[in-house]
């Protein structure tokens, strides 16, 4: 009977403690987890590499057309073919100037190397020469053909050339984004910040505004057609506002094919010195 | 039985090309295979001289048409390339001007390009020092655009293709000399003469150029390995050539109580190796080339003398600087030696020149700003070229400009009368 009763007590004990700690260890539970949820919550840096790393195919082809608008509505328009290829974090592009009509045949080859500390390098084929010459891997600051666009917009930029914080998360136009802003460790730098809207679904940037020297707000670029093709997340549309300058720039991709297997005897100096694709 | 005439090998590459733009045609009427490709100008170019009599200089319009026709996704193509020209000043320039006219095969790992073709060589911009394939046309010396410069050559040019490296041999059956200003053309130039009397019983008297004879034996061989490395080019090459712009040679005799100079252009064979290499640091890229010349012949000094054999090199060092916001900046520095020179030779034993380059793009690259100055330093003379270049619309360039020669001597200073203003549009499609 003895026995009976203290095997009771001992059960009623066990319930006890699952009772008494049940609580303790949901709480535990749930508060582990909500940790676990905030550490995963990506910082800015992580975005930024997330949309540098956007998965984007091994090769890639397609047309650029860039309409360059004035303040009197004038437009002039540039158009670019270009071919990339990914190898490992390499990458190479040959591109050839369709239009204007002048720098038609112009063409460019560039290889960028992953490696920060390696230049990129860089050719420029000039029908008028005939010749291919080397160019520099520098001046990113500069204009890209006389669009609203600097080479460092055009993508050059690598992510820790910035340091990036995430401001907070917010919906624009219905798509749930990421608002970072992105400050270059080089003070000397064309803009003293960017501030980047990433659509969460897409990784791309939805908007932009950077900001000048002076801290006033000079350029905003909107990317308001994304679309996937082939599978991959595309800006097929990009508007480059320049405020201060009230001239703007449209950027649309056309004819966006990715994993063709383009040929490697495409990105080779003696291409480029053809003049033409082949 | 290896001579063959000019004429016919000017034949074979125009049947060549001719033959293949039919194929072509053919193949586009039937299998809708050919893709076409067009493309051109219409330029009209003015240019009037500075101090009187305020004449023209230069005076010419011109249509270009350039059609490339390609075949099997471009393996395949054929490249013609023609001037319609109306010259002011120089008429037997008016009319027809087959620029180029070639086919081409391209492999992944080989191309061969047939016809009349521009090739160009070396790092050097406006200057040559291994880029001695094409000719130079020099009918309006340097105050042309670089294209104009240029004299295509019926060749043959063969390429091993590499990820990094290309081997090139490049085969002209038949030598083409530079093109130099004569007769009434305002760049013609009265000969320097050694040592003209001032006898009225003298008299020079210019003979025709002697030409290698236009046969196989006298073709040219140039040939080159490329290296396109990760942070530098290197090319090495070889040439087997004639001297484009040949020298003059004097010949002083007495005849009936006359002294008669007569002044023969001479073309002579001429081997010898080069190097040139490109290199990018941070915001510039330094280059550079050099050729080595086997028993060039140079010039002597005095009439009745022989031309003197002797090794040289030229050499150039480049530097292009891209400061960003619309900035490029180029120098080049220029040494010509001859090696164990004597004082018969009329040449100086170093020839120093330099160029320098500066350009300035502005209203997003409509306006273009730009000078190009040539200095010699053994004769203290320069030729700078000032434009300003604006596109009024895509594709119409309005171009203003002067040409400024000073000096007293040497290849600038010679024409310091030809001092000029010019003008050109030009429309692109």
């Amino acid at each position: 009977m003895n026995r009976k009763q203290n095997l009771k007590k001992q059960k009623l004990g066990s319930l006890a403690i699952v009772f008494f700690f049940m609580p303790i260890w949901v709480f535990l539970d749930t508060g582990c987890s909500l940790l676990d949820a905030v550490e995963s919550s990506p910082n800015g840096r992580d975005i930024m590499l997330k949309v540098d790393r956007r998965p984007d195919g091994t090769d890639r082809k397609f047309i650029l057309e860039m309409t360059l608008i004035n303040k009197r509505n004038r437009k002039r328009v540039r158009t670019v073919l270009s071919y990339s290829k990914d190898y490992g974090k390499d990458k190479k592009t040959i591109m050839y100037f369709e239009k204007p009509a002048d720098v038609k045949g112009t063409g460019f080859l560039s290889i960028e190397y992953d490696e920060p500390s390696k230049e990129d390098d860089r050719w420029l084929y000039l029908p008028a020469l005939k010749k291919v010459r080397r160019i520099s891997g520098s001046s990113k600051n500069d204009y890209f053909m006389g669009t609203d666009f600097t080479y460092d917009d055009m993508g050059d930029r690598s992510v820790d050339e910035d340091t990036h914080q995430l401001l907070r998360e917010e919906v624009v136009d219905g798509y749930p984004c990421w608002v970072v802003e992105s400050v270059p460790k080089d003070k000397s730098y064309m803009y003293s910040k960017k501030i980047n809207w990433i659509r969460k679904d897409s990784l791309i940037a939805f908007i932009v505004e950077f900001y000048d020297q002076r801290g006033t707000l000079i350029k905003t670029l909107t990317a308001p057609v994304q679309e996937k093709v082939n599978g991959f997340w595309t800006a097929l549309k990009m508007v480059m506002d320049n405020t201060s300058k009230e001239h703007k720039t449209l950027l649309e991709m056309k004819d966006v094919q990715y994993d063709q297997g383009i040929k490697d005897s495409l990105f080779r100096v003696s291409t480029l010195q053809r003049g033409r694709v082949q | 039985m290896l001579n063959v005439q000019w004429t016919r090998l000017s034949e074979v590459f125009a049947i060549v090309v001719l033959g293949g733009l039919v194929l072509l045609f053919w193949c586009g009427l039937s299998l809708s295979a050919v893709e076409w490709d067009l493309k051109g100008f219409v330029d009209t170019y003015h240019a009037v001289r500075a101090k009187a009599p305020n004449d023209f200089m230069s005076s010419r319009t011109r249509f270009r048409l350039e059609v490339l026709s390609t075949l099997d996704e471009g393996r395949a193509s054929a490249f013609v390339s023609f001037n319609l020209q109306h010259n002011n000043i120089l008429p037997d320039k008016t009319g027809f001007e087959l620029r180029e006219a070639y086919v081409e095969y391209v492999s992944d790992n080989w191309d061969l390009r047939v016809g009349r073709q521009i090739i160009v060589w070396g790092k050097a911009d406006g200057l040559q020092i291994t880029d001695l394939i094409s000719p130079l046309d020099m009918t309006e010396f340097l105050a042309r655009d670089y294209d104009d410069i240029r004299t295509p050559v019926e060749a043959l040019k063969f390429r091993l293709l590499g990820e990094k490296t290309n081997f090139e041999l490049v085969w002209v059956p038949v030598f083409k000399p530079a093109a130099l200003p004569e007769g009434d053309n305002p760049w013609a130039l009265t000969p320097d003469t050694p040592a003209l009397t001032s006898s009225p019983n003298s008299q020079v008297v210019t003979l025709d150029p002697m030409k290698p004879a236009k046969k196989l034996g006298n073709s040219e061989f140039f040939t080159r390995v490329s290296f396109y490395l990760s942070g530098i080019d290197l090319a090495f090459s070889g040439f087997y050539t004639w001297d484009d712009f040949g020298v003059s040679y004097w010949n002083l005799y007495s005849r009936d109580g006359y002294e008669i100079l007569e002044l023969q252009q001479q073309y002579h064979r001429v081997g010898g190796f080069g190097a040139e290499f490109s290199l990018p640091l941070g915001q510039v890229v330094l280059r550079g080339e050099s050729a080595f010349y086997i028993r060039k012949r140079f010039e002597s000094v005095a009439e009745n003398q022989p031309l003197v054999k002797r090794n040289a090199i030229d050499s150039l060092l480049g530097l292009d600087w891209y400061p960003g916001n619309g900035w490029t900046l180029s120098g080049q520095l220029v040494d010509k030696i001859i090696l164990d020179h004597q004082k018969t030779i009329y040449n100086d034993a170093h020839t120093w020149l330099m160029t320098l380059h500066v350009s300035k793009k502005l209203m997003r690259e409509t306006l273009n700003l730009s000078n190009m100055l040539y200095l010699g330093f053994n004769d203290w003379d320069l030729f700078n070229r000032f434009m300003v270049d604006y596109a009024l619309i895509d594709s119409l360039h309005l171009i203003v400009g002067f040409d400024l020669f000073l000096g007293n001597s040497g290849d600038f200073g010679q024409y310091k009368d030809n001092s000029e203003f010019f003008f050109k549009a030009k429309y692109s499609f």
